[in-house]
């Protein structure tokens, strides 16, 4: 069941995959720090991040597939922002994309835990952070004593896991960050609405 | 109150193997820190390796301190530790790499470490090697996961085994990701068509102790479902499982016993959303008494 499920999935996937070939290219960086400062600095461009070819991967890398109509336009992007890519090279056919599906679990105490791939982040209803869980790439400690502890409201900018992390651990735990911060300001209008 | 089935385990514990250490190897999140190399002890919250300090938090600290306290209590000679600062930027994981080169133990386990497919084909192979977090992503991506002797995913992780074109969880391809949780037994099948070690423990809900790609025994009691949100109880697992392979349990033997102890330490905290690790930690020695080892 599971396998034919897979095979036809695969038969679509062959499909969107070749159209995407003929018009798409990816940016290769040298770091996933360098690939995620791109993603916010070019969020107004239709992109997307992805993993780099097998042949240049490491196992913890991120590229940004891109309309190659908009090459010009991303370059000087990012050499505004002191960004230099390793290389731009048209798309093949392995690009696989990071997941993004954020699953929410309700746990005692009225807290939530907020899951994004491998990584978890637990926060109470007030948005205060209690544990974060998962991972296995060295950011993942150091931004777990960066920030539990605190309240998720009150972290500024500069000091999320996208901010101070490095890998695809902290990439991941930084879309439940993201989830687990909105959830916090949802549920504090909700409040303040109702009382 | 501990449940029967877990008192009452009758296992055979073969001799320790003189004067053979068992080595961990993992990042500390401390920016700049140099290698540090050396046996390992915990001074009051902390763990100490060469007099450097080192929290007991999620990674690979919790790791060190739950083989700590698994040696302590079997009276055995303290882990060695091999570590340096690295908050995800990779200097202090290629140091780690480095020093992999030429084995210095007889069991080794890498744990928390930034991914380099090129650097984990240089290590040498010639102990039995344990990979968790890092070192089990990279060991996957290398596509060398059959020389290594044993891996510890949860399901999202095991996805990612399973998966034969993910280079890291992150990049499991949906229709694998979202497998049910009861469908563990089939991406365990999945995983082994590709380079899997000879055993894998499958942590979460329920537990899966695999040889070659075949359960062995399924582990679901005592259930704490809060043990899933604390950072560290899978690095406390891999503690206790590579301590016990160390102290001579045969590692299907040391893989049930540590998912069973590792569960203990749940039962034995009564932990909410809010319990750090080092509580359960702290139950170490009262988890093992209960199994009678």
């Amino acid at each position: 069941m599971v396998f034919k499920k897979i095979a036809s999935i695969f038969k679509k996937d062959d499909k969107a995959e070749n159209e995407k070939m003929d018009k798409n290219g990816l940016i290769i960086f040298k770091n996933v720090k360098d690939a995620m400062k791109s993603e916010k600095i070019l969020k107004n461009y239709n992109i997307s991040v992805v993993a780099p070819p097998p042949e240049i991967r490491e196992g913890c890398d991120l590229a940004i597939e891109y309309d190659l109509v908009e090459e010009t336009g991303i370059k000087r992007e990012l050499r505004r922002n002191d960004i230099e890519p390793l290389k731009f090279i048209p798309l093949n056919d392995y690009s696989l994309k990071p997941l993004e599906l954020v699953k929410i679990k309700k746990l005692d105490d009225d807290c939530l835990m907020v899951r994004c791939g491998n990584m978890k982040i637990t926060i109470d209803k007030e948005g205060n952070i209690l544990n974060i869980s998962g991972g296995g790439c060295p950011d993942v400690p150091y931004l777990t004593l960066t920030l539990k502890g605190r309240n998720i409201l009150e972290v500024p900018d500069e000091e999320t896991p996208k901010e101070l992390g490095y890998t695809l651990c902290a990439y991941t735990l930084n879309k439940a960050f993201e989830e687990a911060k909105r959830l916090v300001k949802n549920m504090q209008s909700f409040d303040e609405s109702t009382s | 109150m501990l449940p029967i089935d877990v008192l009452d385990v009758q296992l055979i514990c073969q001799t320790t193997i003189s004067g053979v250490n068992m080595m961990i190897a993992g990042t500390m999140p401390i920016k700049s820190m140099d290698l540090v190399k050396g046996k390992a002890k915990i001074i009051g919250n902390k763990i100490s390796v060469d007099n450097k300090e080192f929290p007991i938090s999620m990674g690979t600290g919790a790791l060190i301190s739950t083989a700590i306290k698994v040696h302590e209590y079997f009276g055995e000679d303290l882990p060695t530790v091999i570590t340096a600062g690295d908050v995800g930027e990779g200097s202090g994981s290629l140091k780690i790499y480095e020093q992999l080169r030429k084995a210095e133990s007889d069991l080794l386990v890498i744990h928390y470490i930034k991914p380099k497919v090129s650097e984990i084909k240089k290590i040498d192979f010639s102990p039995k090697i344990v990979a968790d977090a890092g070192g089990m992503y990279v060991a996957k991506a290398a596509g060398i996961g059959d020389k290594f002797h044993l891996f510890l995913p949860d399901v999202g992780e095991l996805a990612f085994l399973a998966d034969e074109k993910a280079s890291h969880p992150a990049y499991v391809r949906g229709f694998i990701s979202e497998v049910d949780d009861r469908e563990v037994p089939k991406l365990i099948e999945m995983a082994y068509k590709n380079n899997m070690p000879e055993h894998m423990v499958v942590k979460g809900e329920t537990d899966y102790v695999v040889k070659n790609g075949k359960i062995l025994e399924s582990i679901n009691s005592p259930k704490i479902e809060t043990m899933e949100c604390i950072g560290g109880t899978g690095d406390t697992l891999t503690g206790i499982i590579s301590s016990l392979i160390n102290y001579g349990y045969k590692t299907e033997e040391a893989c049930i016993l540590g998912c069973k102890a590792n569960r203990l330490l749940g039962e034995l905290s009564n932990p909410t959303p809010r319990t750090q690790v080092d509580e359960l930690i702290n139950q170490i020695p009262r988890a093992l008494k209960a199994l009678n080892l």
